[in-house]
């Protein structure tokens, strides 16, 4: 658990790692005073929307959730970190588009995993994966990987020094490895653990 | 503290679910149902569109059909033409329809006719065949029958040969018959000549008589003088002459058997071996061996031979009083036990004992073919048995007044002498009527022993028997119920124990109480 | 307390309970594609439920009479309003219903699914996903701990959601057993639901339990939002306008939704920071 102050703080230090930069991480801030970062990744891949969503469908014009399945498509990742105020803890939201078509769950781990069958825990389905919610700072609807046991976990990694450490960088060594994203060990290592 | 706040806020609460909840959930409720039932309606008056749509389209349809056929009816005229075509086609078929309709109950008649005609005869063909089978069983019956008398014909056949042969057979025994007689017949002459030559040998001891002197007659005379005088130390019992006139056996009180020369009156042999008195003697027709029954209730057989008696047939439990042989190999004996038994001489083994003598007996002899027995008996009667059967086949009751003592058989089977304790000797027709014939007494003439003999002569025409006086006394048989007494032989001094004449006819012996016994010739 | 004071608790907890709101959907006339207008769509619902579970019968009603259709994209407004599903009934009632119209008409839409504003719902199990999401913030909140939400059984889960639909304390209060959590508890979860520019917003208030037992409703609202003009704006609990002398801990008690969370609404808000 780290206060907001605390995860402000950590933000700031994070994104001020060149490395980090590099990666396209960006520091919010939004009238009102809240805060997060944020990294937009695109990358190629063959998508396949949800066949059983089409079938309900008949096509019209200009029907905007009307789907075309292309060979090759670029899906584009839109990744936020912020502050969960009830479990005091930074959580990882994100959106997945192609073709600025939104996806859904389903999609989205089944790019991430790569067709493979074990890459989720067999006790997590895609609903415990990702759920969905609000953006504590924007509002609108993101899904998001879930904060519950996340301090539990920091907590048996490091020992409660959590003012002397990179927690924003820890902990996304942690769960971005989930979703593809890589932490530079230059964001982490000059500082003691 | 004051609950103002909560009653207000219960009582707010109140009003809002009576504002929200309770006054519209009933209205909801019936909207629901109401649209419910407004969708179950739509479906159903969706149905029956349908339906209604479908019978329309029918309807559509069988109109057009209707329409196409009428249009095709447009000129009139054309049409009344073919109506008048057709109404012609019409009649004429009517026509035919009629003749044809006739036709056909005539053929129906026809159909019926012929099914009755059928009907019929199927019952006469059932009848014929119920016939055909009663015949067929007749003809089988026939045969059978036919069978049957094939049978019966060879029967008949084979009892005809049977009876031809029996028939042969009997004409060849029938002439065997006549052959065997004609054989006895001359034999018996080649005797009665033999005796003759032996009687003209014999002359000197033969006193002519001259009312017999005609020496060719059957009926010899009887002997009138005393040829031998043999005295004993004993008393003889009984006598008897051996078939070939050889020997003559004397049974003895001093329990031995006798034998002497006939001609010489020399003795020629004893036998012993009885246990007391013998009482009666008999030669076997082979002469080879002598029966001798005795006081001690045996009977023995001796041989010629042999002075040791062959065999002892014990058995009686009373004196043995009568035995005779009947033939060479069985002997019966009559005993004072009321039985006579019946023995076998090779094993000297009884082999029936008769019961059926019913009282003592006091003389027997065996008669025809060895097959018959007679037998004198205590009670006055004669008793004539079957010796295959054993059976009793004939009972003279009261012969006599009293016991009858003695029997003898004529040489030809044809009478019976019996001496009765009443003094009276008879002789009886053995033949059929089984009466006496002549009935002999004399005043002088007198029985006391149980056992006095009576004798025919061999020819038959005379009959010798002992005296109490010590005379033998002869009659002379003549006609039936003719008789005379011939004479009287004296010689012994006492009474006359038995009487014996030879086979020949030459000699007449008697024995005596007073140990002597004469030879009469 | 005195005897009364405690039947009253019990009773107006039932009372609570059977709240239900009569709705009247109708569909926009632009999405109407036959050539008939559908009949408009009145239930009731029970103030403690959600939006989507009316999915399913809604869809039934009004499927003859769109042609497109996608049953995850349905969603509902109300004036315009986006109505966010993930609060309950009763919440999304009284701050929107300003009018007090009974039944309340809002309307369903097929289309154009408001994907940024409110989550997509695919199946009921979404739904109860969400709930059970709230509840874990609820009791992470109070216990600091998530493991007794975590354990429930699916059965527990299923009786929790079914008492939670037709309105049974009794399989509610059973339930509750199973996830009752020990220990001290540490916040009470209260959110703050207004209305401001068009837009529902929510704010977490959540106060320690030391604070709880010493505010009124009237003295906590003026602690968080100062600036609210206490004359025209209106305070509403679960449907009442409680007395401002209502103490908070009383409130909570009683008028605690499902989720463990203390709805308190402010409507006609005009200044509020």
């Amino acid at each position: 658990m780290i206060s907001l102050d605390h995860f402000e703080k950590s933000c700031r230090d994070f994104v001020s790692n060149q490395d980090v930069q590099l990666q396209g991480w960006k520091f919010c801030v939004v009238d009102g005073g809240g805060v997060y970062l944020n990294v937009v990744k695109r990358c190629d891949t063959r998508v396949e929307v949800n066949v059983k969503e089409c079938e309900e469908l008949e096509f019209e014009e200009h029907d905007p959730s009307a789907v075309a399945v292309s060979n090759t498509s670029v899906i584009e990742f839109d990744f936020h970190i912020a502050y969960h105020k009830i479990f005091k803890v930074p959580f990882l939201l994100l959106r997945a588009t192609v073709d600025g078509i939104q996806l859904g769950q389903q999609d989205i781990i089944q790019h991430l995993s790569e067709g493979k069958d074990d890459w989720l825990p067999k006790e997590l389905n895609h609903y415990t994966f990702l759920t969905q919610g609000e953006h504590p700072v924007l509002g609108t609807i993101y899904f998001y990987l879930h904060p519950c046991q996340t301090a539990e976990l920091i907590t048996t990694v490091t020992d409660r020094d959590f003012e002397r450490i990179d927690y924003v960088a820890v902990w996304l060594s942690f769960f971005g490895r989930a979703v593809g994203l890589h932490v530079p060990m230059s964001s982490i290592s000059n500082k003691k653990i | 503290m004051s609950q103002v706040w909560k009653s207000q806020f219960h009582a707010s609460l109140i009003e809002r679910n009576r504002a929200e909840a309770n006054s519209f959930l009933a209205l909801v409720r019936s909207h629901e149902q109401i649209l419910r039932d407004c969708l179950e309606i739509k479906q159903q008056n969706n149905q029956l569109k349908k339906q209604n749509k479908e019978q329309k389209e029918q309807l559509e349809k069988l109109n057009q059909q209707i329409e196409g056929h009428l249009s095709t009816g447009a000129s009139v005229q054309i049409t009344s033409q073919r109506v008048r075509e057709l109404e012609d086609k019409i009649f004429s078929l009517q026509e035919e329809l009629t003749s044809s309709l006739r036709s056909k109950a005539d053929t129906s008649q026809q159909i019926l006719d012929l099914t009755n005609e059928v009907q019929n005869l199927k019952q006469q063909l059932k009848e014929k065949q119920s016939e055909i089978a009663a015949n067929t069983k007749l003809t089988q019956t026939v045969e059978d029958k036919n069978k049957v008398i094939q049978v019966m014909r060879e029967e008949s056949e084979a009892i005809r040969i049977e009876i031809k042969q029996a028939n042969e057979t009997a004409s060849k025994l029938q002439e065997e018959n006549k052959a065997f007689v004609q054989r006895i017949i001359e034999q018996k002459q080649r005797q009665y000549q033999n005796r003759q030559t032996l009687d003209s040998n014999n002359s000197e001891f033969l006193m002519l008589d001259p009312l017999d002197s005609n020496l060719g007659a059957p009926t010899i005379r009887p002997p009138v003088e005393i040829h031998h005088d043999i005295s004993l130390d004993t008393q003889i019992n009984d006598i008897d002459f051996s078939e070939d006139n050889q020997y003559i056996a004397l049974a003895a009180n001093d329990k031995s058997i006798k034998v002497y020369y006939t001609k010489s009156g020399q003795l020629h042999s004893s036998f012993f071996g009885c246990a007391d008195s013998v009482v009666c003697v008999a030669f076997s027709p082979n002469n080879q061996m002598l029966l001798g029954g005795s006081a001690d209730h045996a009977c023995r057989l001796w041989s010629m031979g042999n002075a040791r008696a062959k065999h002892t047939l014990t058995g009686h439990t009373k004196q043995v009083y009568a035995a005779d042989f009947a033939g060479d190999n069985k002997a019966v004996t009559g005993s004072y036990d009321r039985t006579i038994k019946v023995w076998e001489l090779n094993q000297g083994t009884c082999i029936k004992t008769m019961l059926n003598a019913k009282s003592k007996v006091h003389d027997l002899e065996v008669g025809k073919n060895n097959s018959t027995l007679f037998s004198a008996h205590f009670d006055s009667c004669i008793r004539m048995f079957d010796l295959r059967s054993y059976d009793l086949v004939r009972e003279i009751t009261k012969a006599h007044e009293s016991q009858v003592t003695s029997i003898n058989i004529s040489r030809d089977d044809l009478y019976l002498v019996t001496c009765g304790r009443d003094s009276v000797c008879k002789v009886w027709d053995a033949r059929r009527s089984y009466e006496p014939v002549h009935v002999l007494s004399h005043p002088d003439y007198k029985v006391n022993m149980e056992t006095n003999k009576v004798t025919f002569s061999p020819c038959g025409s005379y009959v010798a028997s002992g005296s109490v006086n010590g005379q033998v006394f002869v009659w002379k048989l003549k006609n039936a119920h003719d008789d005379e007494l011939d004479s009287t032989l004296k010689g012994h001094k006492g009474l006359v124990t038995c009487v014996s004449w030879s086979p020949d006819g030459s000699v007449v012996a008697s024995a005596s109480v007073d140990k002597r016994v004469i030879m009469y010739q | 307390m005195t005897n009364t004071d405690i039947i009253r608790d019990s009773e107006v907890r039932r009372q609570i309970w059977k709240g239900a709101i009569p709705l009247l959907i109708n569909i926009s006339s632009h999405e109407i594609t036959s050539l008939q207008t559908p009949y408009p769509f009145y239930v009731m619902i029970p103030r403690q439920s959600y939006l989507p579970t009316l999915g399913e019968s809604v869809r039934n009603h009004f499927v003859d009479y769109v042609s497109t259709f996608n049953k995850s994209d349905l969603w509902f407004e109300c004036q315009g309003e986006v109505l966010k599903w993930n609060l309950p009934v009763g919440v999304l009632f009284d701050v929107h219903n300003t009018s007090h119209n009974l039944p309340w008409s809002i309307t369903v839409h097929f289309n154009a699914f408001p994907t940024d504003k409110i989550y997509k719902c695919l199946s009921e199990s979404d739904v109860i996903w969400t709930y059970l999401n709230t509840l874990k913030e609820a009791m992470y909140l109070q216990y600091n701990n998530v493991n007794s939400i975590m354990m429930l059984s699916k059965n527990d889960q299923t009786k929790l959601w079914e008492a939670i639909k037709d309105n049974k304390l009794n399989d509610y209060d059973e339930t509750k057993e199973q996830f009752k959590a020990d220990g001290t508890l540490k916040l009470h979860p209260i959110r703050i639901v207004y209305e401001l520019n068009k837009e529902v917003k929510n704010e977490l208030v959540p106060l320690s339990d030391e604070e709880v037992k010493a505010e009124t409703l009237g003295s906590f609202l003026q602690k968080v939002k100062p600036n609210r003009d206490v004359e025209r704006t209106n305070v509403v609990v679960q449907g009442i306008k409680p007395s401002l002398e209502t103490p908070l801990d009383w409130l909570i008690d009683a008028c605690s939704h499902p989720d463990q969370f203390l709805y308190i609404c402010l409507t006609n808000v005009i200044n509020l920071n």
